[in-house]
């Protein structure tokens, strides 16, 4: 595989690549970049740059399956991936996604792991040890005849990780496989990542906005800029301070680095939502038990918890997508009772998923259905463009949702939310896969509405700093209840 | 009833019905209704499943039974007309129409209850040689299953919380969903193909279905028994 | 750039697509299927319960039909019906299904192979409704034992199917399509850059837009 006159790693030549054939607009531009063998990468840049299109390029599944490659090439030790079948390029290079949900078939963990390996075309008779090392080297031993749905996200990348280890490719391509899981499994996962590439040389390219939990095992960091054309190389652990200000300029985030000073709210606020002795769960088993909390007018409340300790379970509750036990009290009314109708302008809410959110054809007629209902004429189309140029979308108006990249259909979904009055507004990780600059104009829109109009926030995040710098109260979701911190 | 091998026992359950279709003998219908029940008392299957399932069925044959009485050929009554439910005719032909609906369903039982569906997917590609494509896309989508029901409810919390109200089959509502469909169907088919997932390889199998000389026999058994009661019944 | 795929063959998302839109429509189907139920307890006494799915019959063949847009190549119509029978099996229905998902499977099929395979539109997903209404009829016939019934409620019945084929299947599948198809997710087939447009507008543009 390795041939003399190639000598390995990944290599983008000249790289150009845009999703459709009808649109002038190139995606990856002209992108050159060499990435050794056996080396562990962090791919990090601004939303929309196009990162994640980079990596499924090397991995790859574009243009094998939607797009075109205008010029240029990209090589993962010698071979063009596009070129081979899907058993070949899974022994160059495996790949873990965002999503936990959408990356197996089989419907439980041993299933799933049997699956791979039946690919890889092993022997059965030796399939159940092999199985058992892969669990225990990722610590999930116990897991092994679950079924998927009963896993909590952590859980589940850490099954895709077992299966990464059964698979053995060379290298390994994560598209921010930490965003929808808790700091100390993201932690775990990093250690194990580490242990293979340790042990086997197993390469690393991620794909992330935080570079915080790479820096145990990251041998550089590369910034990518606009059509994920190379900005910055050699940003390494040890020289890491050098490049503050660039990262600042970029709007990328600086690990460690606050996103803004705290600001102090202690006057005192009257409850707008009280739950009392809520029980929830899906197919008789109890995810919230007992749960008891007050939200306040005009105030922040961050809500941390473990991955699958039940934070989007409780939300969607309060969005009542999910039935519930005990009493939940809007504004003095239960919130089984009130009318649809009489729901609006009350409650609003941002999924942890933003395209379970959209509405509307367009990303400008996707504003234009929120704020139609406060503002018309050249009223409303000043408006719609205030708010997406303060989200910086609006030169991408025209596209559908749908098109955007994670970090912007996210920011899309909290700007239209934002823009349809309400009261009360329960966000489901409003900041996860943005970069820093997105992040803070993203709470900005919403820190505005707190202080502007009253509005009571909710939000729930792994990101701790996140929590810190911009909540006044803090709960945390362990046991099926929530429990009141001073501090995170 | 378990332990025959499922693609075998889909054949021998799916070969009959079709004969079935073609004749016409209240008791047969309920001989064989009777015969599927007795048999599913002693596969030790879960009766609460069961009798779940019966309820819409018992319903559809009562539905059924007044369709056929009241709409037999040669009635030639309108719609409301008369009431011809109490000639023999009539109520032949209702008992004619319900037992049917009964017998399909003693087949389906007796099938659904015995058979594990993931062996059934896992039998189809190695006794009947489906392409693992198709067996293994099969199985992604039915994973999704159980989260599309939700999925509904979110995207039509999401409307409501613009303050837009689409009803039910409304495009605004489905479109949502296609386009999730899409989106996991790509997301679903590159984390398969990341893990080495390809028919043109050579695919190894973990527990290789094993099959027995009563499996083979099993569909042969059924279509003889219903030949047999089709001439004597 | 070389792709080595060859344009007609099965991939395996097109597969795991259209599994996925079965069970949609399955859904969507046994949904509105419950909401009748009420309606067929009302129709029972006067021996109309036959009604009761023969007005939601053409939910059935909505999946193949907007598959059958989605992809349009020569196949797609019959497989989407067959895969969605297998998954109804699956979710616990009666091996029945299966039969019933040839046979109309068929006659989506025909409805896009008259026009050669070249017309993927609102006609054409008409006709395909139509003959699978058609055959699907003729099935309901012989396993529902229609023979000994009255030929009026026969063909009352018939009237209905295909109604609700030719407003499910034909119409709404196919505006269902077309709103699919601008959404841009189907980038990867020759629709989605039919009705979708990716394009950034930067403001020194926009002037001229
Ligand atoms: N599935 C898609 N279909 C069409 N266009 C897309 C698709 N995914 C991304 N794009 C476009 O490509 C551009 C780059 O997207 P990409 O997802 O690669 O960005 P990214 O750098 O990973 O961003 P993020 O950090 O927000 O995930 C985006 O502006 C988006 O409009
Ligand atoms: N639709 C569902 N059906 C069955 N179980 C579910 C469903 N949704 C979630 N669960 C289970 O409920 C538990 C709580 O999940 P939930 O999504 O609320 O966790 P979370 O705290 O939001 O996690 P994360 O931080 O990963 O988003 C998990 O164990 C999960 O497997
Ligand atoms: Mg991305
Ligand atoms: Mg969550």
């Amino acid at each position: 595989m390795n041939s003399t006159a190639d000598p390995g790693g990944i290599r983008c030549e000249a790289l150009t690549f845009r999703y459709m054939e009808t649109s002038k607009y190139k995606v990856v531009d002209h992108v050159d970049m060499a990435i050794p063998e056996g080396k562990v990468t962090i791919l990090t840049g601004p939303s929309g740059c196009g990162k994640s299109t980079l990596l499924y390029l090397m991995a790859g599944i574009y243009p094998q399956n939607a797009g075109i490659v205008d010029e240029g090439r990209v090589t993962v030790n010698g071979e063009e991936m596009g070129g081979l079948y899907p058993h070949e390029r899974a022994r160059i290079a495996g790949m873990m996604f965002q999503n936990p949900d959408l990356q197996f078939c089989m419907d439980t963990v041993n299933g799933e792991l049997a699956f791979c390996l039946e690919n890889m075309g092993e022997d059965p008779a030796e399939m159940d040890g092999k199985i058992q090392e892969a669990l225990s080297f990722c610590g999930i031993g116990h897991l092994r005849d679950r079924a998927f749905h009963t896993l909590s996200g952590g859980e589940k990348q850490k099954v895709m990780l077992a299966c990464t280890v059964l698979i053995r490719p060379r290298w390994l391509l994560l598209d921010e496989p930490f965003a929808n899981i808790d700091p100390a499994s993201a932690q775990v996962l990093v250690e194990k990542l580490g242990q293979l590439h340790r042990e086997r040389g197993m390469g690393i390219v991620a794909v992330d906005h935080q570079l915080a939990p790479w820096l145990p095992i990251m041998d550089e960091a590369v910034l990518l800029g606009e059509g994920a054309r190379v900005r910055q190389r050699g940003v390494t652990p040890g020289n890491l301070p050098e490049y503050g200000e660039t990262f600042e300029e970029m709007g990328i985030a600086f690990p460690g680095r606050e996103y803004c000073s705290r600001r102090e709210n202690n006057a005192p606020g009257e409850a707008v939502l009280t739950v009392r002795g809520l029980c929830a769960g899906y197919d008789g088993e109890k995810i919230l038990d007992g749960l008891d909390a007050d939200f306040y007018k005009g105030k922040v409340h961050a809500v941390t918890g473990a991955s699958g300790s039940g934070k989007s379970t409780f939300f969607s509750i309060l969005c009542r997508i999910v039935p519930y036990e005990g009493s939940i009290l809007l504004e003095g009314e239960e919130l089984k009772r009130i009318r649809k109708k009489a729901m609006a302008h009350r409650l609003g809410f941002v999924f942890q998923n933003p395209q379970d959110q959209f509405v509307a054809q367009s990303v400008y007629e996707e504003m234009e259905v929120s704020l139609r209902q406060t503002y018309e004429g050249e009223k409303l189309e000043a408006k719609v463009k205030e708010y997406l140029q303060e989200t910086g979308l609006w030169r991408y108006r025209r596209m559908s949702p749908f098109m955007l990249s994670q970090g912007q259909q996210r920011r899309l979904a909290v700007a239209a939310l934002l823009a349809y009055d309400c009261k009360v507004l329960v966000c489901d990780e409003p900041t996860y896969a943005q970069d820093v600059r997105s992040l803070k104009s993203v709470m900005k829109l919403m820190m505005d509405r707190v202080r502007e109009k009253g509005l009571t926030l909710i939000f729930s995040t792994h990101d701790k700093q996140l929590a810190r710098d911009y909540a006044d109260i803090f709960y945390t979701l362990a046991d099926g209840k929530l429990e009141r911190r001073e501090g995170v | 009833m378990k332990s025959i091998n499922p693609s075998w026992k889909l054949i021998g359950i799916l070969v009959p019905i079709v004969i079935l279709a073609f004749f016409y003998s209240i008791t047969l219908n309920l001989v064989i209704f009777g015969a599927s029940l007795a048999i599913l008392a002693f596969s030790k299957v879960r009766w609460s499943a069961a009798a779940k399932i019966m309820i819409p069925v018992a319903v559809l044959a009562v539905g059924m039974y007044m369709t056929g009485a009241k709409f037999h050929a040669g009635a030639n009554i309108g719609i409301g007309a008369g009431n011809a439910l109490l000639s023999d005719a009539a109520l032949e032909n209702g008992l004619q129409l319900g037992s049917r609906v009964l017998a399909f369903a003693g087949f389906g039982l007796l099938f659904v209850m015995t058979t594990d569906m993931m062996a059934l997917v896992r039998s189809m590609e190695q006794q009947l040689h489906f392409p693992a494509k198709f067996v293994y896309g099969l199985l992604a989508a039915f994973q999704i299953l159980p989260n599309m029901q939700q999925e509904y409810r979110k995207t039509k919390a999401a409307f409501w919380a613009r303050g837009i109200y689409p009803i039910p089959v409304s495009p605004k509502l489905l479109v949502p969903l296609m386009v999730k469909a899409v989106r996991w169907s790509e997301a679903l088919a590159a984390a398969m193909e990341s893990k080495g997932f390809d028919e043109k390889a050579g695919r190894t199998i973990y527990h290789p279905v094993r099959m027995r000389p009563v499996d083979y026999a099993f569909p042969f058994l059924t279509t003889g028994l219903l030949v047999l009661g089709i001439v004597f019944l | 750039m070389k792709t080595t795929t060859k344009k007609y063959a099965w991939q395996l998302k097109d597969i795991i697509m259209i599994g996925i839109l079965g069970v949609l429509f399955a859904l969507i189907y046994l949904g509105a299927f419950y909401l009748s139920m009420g309606l067929q307890a009302a129709l029972t006494p006067f021996g109309l319960a036959p009604f009761n799915f023969e007005i939601v019959y053409g939910v059935w063949f909505m999946a193949a039909t907007v598959a059958a847009f989605i992809m349009q190549k020569p196949g797609v119509a019959f497989v989407t019906e067959v895969l969605a029978a297998f998954l109804e099996l699956l979710m616990g229905n009666f091996p029945l299904v299966i039969t019933t998902g040839l046979v109309q499977g068929v006659g989506l099929e025909l409805g896009f192979a008259v026009f050669r395979y070249r017309r993927y539109d609102m006609a054409s997903m008409c006709v395909s409704a139509t003959f699978a209404c058609i055959l699907s009829f003729i099935w309901t016939y012989f396993t529902n034992g229609y023979a000994t019934l009255e030929i009026g409620m026969l063909v009352a019945m018939f009237a209905v199917r295909l109604g609700t084929s030719l407003l499910f299947a034909g119409v709404l599948s196919n505006l269902l399509g077309k709103g699919l198809a601008r959404t841009g997710v189907l980038k990867g087939y020759p629709v989605g850059a039919k009705y979708a447009h990716q394009d950034i507008i930067d403001d020194d543009e926009e002037a001229a837009v």
